[in-house]
């Protein structure tokens, strides 16, 4: 039977959502996830903004930090995986984009609640083999190699992505207006980078006395960051450096025998976040480990009515410590289940969560209830999808209760000028969405997707005096907002696509809107060519953000032209060429008030074999 | 958020107005509302109001956004004298001058001074005064722990030689780290003149004491002098920000000799003439304490539960306003006690600054950058 599915087209890449989909799963969902390809392109989280609802909190500069948000929910909130793997950083649950190895490939992207409280994104491999190397303004040089393996059995994919560059960069700082420009240089902004991915995986028949196959999969990856740290636009910290080490070793064994799955997965997951300056002033190193099993089988499946099920029971733990020789751990129970059913064009998702978390602080410092926390999750989703010669289109409706425990350095952070807060409570979101998309001919195409969430104690970092910043659950908060796709080819060699958002938000305990959340963003290209040859220009927007919870100290709204071009140079070999920031606007900063760089070059060449 | 609805609805009132007083064939024009709250850099530090000619100007010092914003308490317009990353502006004063006002702001980041028409629509640095800022005094104590860094107060004050600029040097040399406590050497005490929109340096003192975190002068002072808050020394401890050594007050007079000095096992962080009283503000337990002239401790106000913090200390008519950065003011903090709480939320913005004029108390807000007008009545009630 054809596998439906409600996967919202990502622009310019529509199939791929389906593929990871399926993936991940093995079965038909309904899901509201986008896919991306970051083939080809110089900076791969800058691609995640393909996505109708993403935007991107960035350092500035070629290879700082830019942490991703997903419909204005980011950090902690969003969960990452690798190829099935948690890939999480345990301590502080931060997600940079520029710390994953997005040169995998695929990036599936749920900008929705149903996979986290914040969304989630899911890094895949693609089966090729390519190098892409980088060199340009600021110093910056990159290195990307992926390399595909192929075995009757199973496969193999490796990534190997560095980068380094110089980073300093002029920028203009504003006034009271937002005019007045003082020429200034962003310096401390040196960046080095490396990232390492494999992921292997096959299968074979089950040795005896089973019957049967036996599917593995093992997925390693290893993220390395140093650099300066420039702090804000206009307050650089003339020497603090800061370094992270982000890692997991993961995989799954599984028995398939008469429809039935049976599987065994465990993980083990670190990190280490070091700031320094003349010495390390604080370090934040953690560890988690995670061993579950699962069960899943395909009960039903013919022309008219497929239902797939599938359940998991795993346990987990982290450990964090500082540098003053402080211990604390948390442990948490899982248990996870699925549901899908496809009945001819109605397609139905379902899936729970019941997670039980208790955190142990080992500091003397003071009492801490260590009460276990319940964390219950739900999710519907309702498609129906159509599918005729040359159009298709579908409808659904998601609904999905989430919710997160608070990390390890929420709670527990030492005192100093960010502390810790014990008695956090757990953030919970209810989320509604309903989309739909349709596909007017195989060239044109466009999808919509309403949403609107309900957020209980939030978790934001606040004064909690003159001399300490903690986090602090800050009550309800809503939003509410409309991401729109679109992508269409008039002509063969013509293409549009289009990425846009607009969100409302309001935090009750601040009378604001989310911070760092743009209320509107957009990306725009057009592209004159081919997959293989072509020129393109990208306009990247985004709405005025305020920088602090109080709705304040607004980072202005900006508009960025970049220019890519691709060049073949025979059948394997490509020149490329991009301007980020082509008319040079230096006085653009991002969420938190951070400078982005002026006009930067590269020039880069790709092989593939 | 808020703020804005509320000047919009009270513009359209206005509008609203201004239609049916036309269908009466009588036209008055709207009087312009003064805007409630009232947006400055990342934040800020300091406020000072300043009168050009017929405008108001708040000169506030953005110490994040390295920047000074300078905005007209009438209408909301803003300017802003834009200086270099890091500086930190920290604390603003202004002085009369024979070509109108000039404001002088203490650079932290910077260990300098800078000087400027506060009045200008279009402002720029006349001066910048910096670490070549002679020490009159030397002791045997080691040379760099002499070296003035990191300026934090300053103030205007009057003598026999005319307008005195006094600069508080903090010279920190470290911040707390860990366990360790902060480095800091001896704090310093420079006096400036200004002699043709030049800074020039009349003389130095060595206190004897750590952290001259606040500046009080007195116009009524018989001895011209300048009285000094010295919040001490700070580390993390295991229950948070705390002290590591004690705290001061310090007089100094118009010699430069240190005439009075009193140990107080507290962090002086604002300090305030009051009725003939040395005034002073907690940085760490929100108390407000009060001493006579010869700086014997006569009341101190009840500490609160952990951190709490007066950064801010304004005379109001004649009645004494505490600003703690838990967003209230407290009027008559010695006797009525009347409690004013700025903004609504759960979460505070943290008053760094007042400053007042004929109608209005002004408070500066640190983390949200905001610099917020509340009429003075509210402030007052009972206790005016």
């Amino acid at each position: 039977m054809p596998v439906l599915t409600l996967s919202l087209a990502v622009v310019g890449a529509p199939t791929v959502a389906e593929t990871m989909v399926r993936e991940r799963r093995d079965v038909v969902v309904v899901d509201a996830v986008s896919g991306v390809d970051v083939d080809g392109v110089v900076d791969p989280a800058g691609a995640l903004l393909a996505v109708p609802g993403v935007s991107l909190a960035r350092d500035g500069g070629p290879l700082t930090s830019a942490r991703p948000l997903l419909r204005g929910l980011g950090g902690a909130r969003v969960v990452v995986d690798v190829a099935g793997v948690p890939f999480v950083d345990p301590a502080a649950g931060i997600v940079d984009a520029a710390l994953l190895p997005l040169g995998l490939g695929r990036v599936g992207v749920d900008v929705g609640a149903q996979a986290g409280v914040g969304g989630a994104l899911s890094l895949n491999a693609v089966d090729d083999t390519q190098l892409q190397l980088v060199a340009g303004d600021l110093g910056t040089l990159l290195l990307r190699g992926r390399a595909s393996l192929h075995h009757d059995a199973g496969r193999a994919v490796v990534l190997v992505d560095a980068g380094t560059t110089r980073g300093d960069f002029a920028f203009l700082s504003t006034d009271a207006n937002g005019a007045h420009g003082l020429a200034l240089v962003r310096a401390n902004n040196d960046q080095r980078r490396l990232k390492l991915a494999a992921i292997v995986d096959g299968t074979g028949p089950a040795p005896p006395p089973m019957g049967g196959q036996l599917q593995t999969k093992i997925v390693g990856v290893l993220s390395l960051h140093e650099g300066g740290v420039p702090g804000f636009a206009t307050a650089p910290f003339a020497d603090l450096r800061a370094s992270t080490v982000q890692a997991v070793v993961g995989g799954e064994v599984a028995h398939v025998e008469h429809g039935l799955r049976l599987r065994v997965f465990g993980d083990v997951g670190g990190s280490d976040r070091r700031t320094s300056r003349a010495g390390d002033i604080d370090v934040l190193a953690a560890l988690s480990r995670r061993l579950g099993v699962g069960a899943g089988s395909t009960v039903w499946r013919d022309e008219r009515l497929q239902i797939v099920v599938d359940a998991a029971v795993s346990g987990a733990d982290s450990t964090i410590a500082d540098v003053v020789t402080r211990t604390d751990r948390g442990a948490m129970a899982s248990i996870t289940t699925d549901l899908d059913l496809g009945i001819g064009h109605l397609v139905v998702a379902t899936g729970g969560s019941f997670r039980v978390v208790n955190d142990d602080d080992n500091n003397a410092r003071s009492a801490v209830d260590n009460d276990a926390t319940l964390l219950p999750g739900a999710r519907l989703r309702v498609g129906f999808a159509h599918r005729a010669t040359d159009a298709s289109g579908a409808i659904f409706v998601g609904v999905a209760h989430n919710s997160r425990a608070p990390t390890l350095d929420e709670r527990f952070a030492p005192r100093g000028f960010v502390g810790g807060e014990p008695t956090l409570r757990a953030e919970r979101i209810t989320d509604l969405e309903i989309g739909g998309r349709v596909e007017v001919t195989s060239t044109v195409g466009a999808s919509v997707v309403g949403f609107a969430s309900h957020l209980d104690d939030g978790i934001v970092y606040v004064n909690k005096s003159a001399f300490e910043v903690a986090p602090t659950n800050t009550g309800p908060a809503r939003r509410l907002g409309v991401d729109v796709g679109a992508h269409a080819m008039p002509v063969s060699f013509v293409r549009i696509d289009i990425a846009a958002s607009a969100l409302s938000s309001h935090v009750e305990a601040t009378s604001a809107p989310l911070p760092t959340a743009p209320p509107v963003a957009l990306r725009t290209a057009l592209r004159l060519g081919d997959d293989q040859g072509h020129i393109e220009a990208v306009v990247v927007g985004r709405g005025a953000a305020p920088s602090t919870i109080f709705g304040t100290l607004p980072s202005a709204a900006y508009a960025l032209l970049g220019l890519h071009v691709r060049l073949p140079v025979g059948e394997r070999l490509a020149v490329t060429a991009s301007i980020e920031n082509a008319l040079d606007v230096r006085t653009a900063s991002d969420a938190h008030l951070l400078p982005l760089p002026g006009r930067l070059t590269f020039i880069g060449l790709e092989v593939r074999p | 958020m808020t703020s804005s609805r509320l000047v919009v609805s009270a513009r359209m009132a206005l509008a609203l107005t201004a239609v049916a007083t036309l269908t009466v064939s009588c036209w008055m024009p709207p009087v312009a509302e003064k805007p409630t709250t009232m947006f400055t850099g990342a934040v800020p530090n300091a406020v000072v109001l300043v009168a050009c000619d017929d405008r108001r100007v708040a000169v506030v010092a953005a110490s994040i956004g390295a920047r000074i914003d300078l905005i007209d308490t009438d209408t909301g317009v803003a300017t802003s004298l834009l200086l270099p990353p890091g500086s930190n502006p920290w604390d603003v004063a202004v002085i009369a001058a024979i070509d109108g006002p000039r404001a002088i702001v203490s650079l932290y980041g910077d260990d300098a001074l800078v000087l400027f028409d506060p009045c200008s629509t279009d402002p720029e640095v006349l001066q910048t005064s910096g670490r070549d800022t002679p020490i009159a005094v030397v002791d045997d104590r080691e040379i760099d722990e002499m070296l003035p860094r990191t300026p934090q107060a300053v103030a205007v004050g009057h003598d026999d030689q005319g307008a005195a600029i006094w600069l508080a040097w903090t010279n920190i040399i470290a911040v707390a780290h860990g366990h360790d406590p902060m480095r800091t050497g001896p704090g310093l005490l420079t006096r400036l003149r200004l002699v043709n929109d030049r800074l020039v340096d009349d003389g130095s003192v060595v206190l004897p004491c750590k952290n001259p975190a606040a500046l009080a002068v007195a116009d009524q002072s018989d001895r011209g002098g300048v009285v000094v808050a010295c919040s001490g020394v700070f580390k993390n401890g295991i229950n948070g920000y705390e002290r590591a050594s004690r705290g001061a007050v310090v007089v100094v007079d118009s010699a430069l000799d240190i005439v009075a000095a009193v140990d107080v096992d507290a962090a002086p962080a604002s300090i305030v003439f009051h009725g003939g009283e040395i005034v002073v503000g907690d940085a760490l337990d929100g108390t407000v304490a009060r001493f006579d002239a010869a700086l014997v401790e006569q009341q101190r106000t009840v500490k609160a539960d952990g951190i709490a913090t007066v950064f801010a200390l304004d005379v109001v008519d004649g009645i004494l306003v505490a600003g703690h950065f838990e967003d209230r003011l407290v009027a008559d903090p010695f006797g009525t006690a009347r409690s004013t709480s700025i903004v609504s939320g759960s979460t505070f913005r943290g008053i760094v600054d007042l400053a007042h004029d004929d109608d209005d108390v002004f408070a500066l807000l640190s983390t949200s950058g905001e610099l917020v007008r509340i009429d003075r009545h509210t402030v007052l009630g009972a206790a005016r």
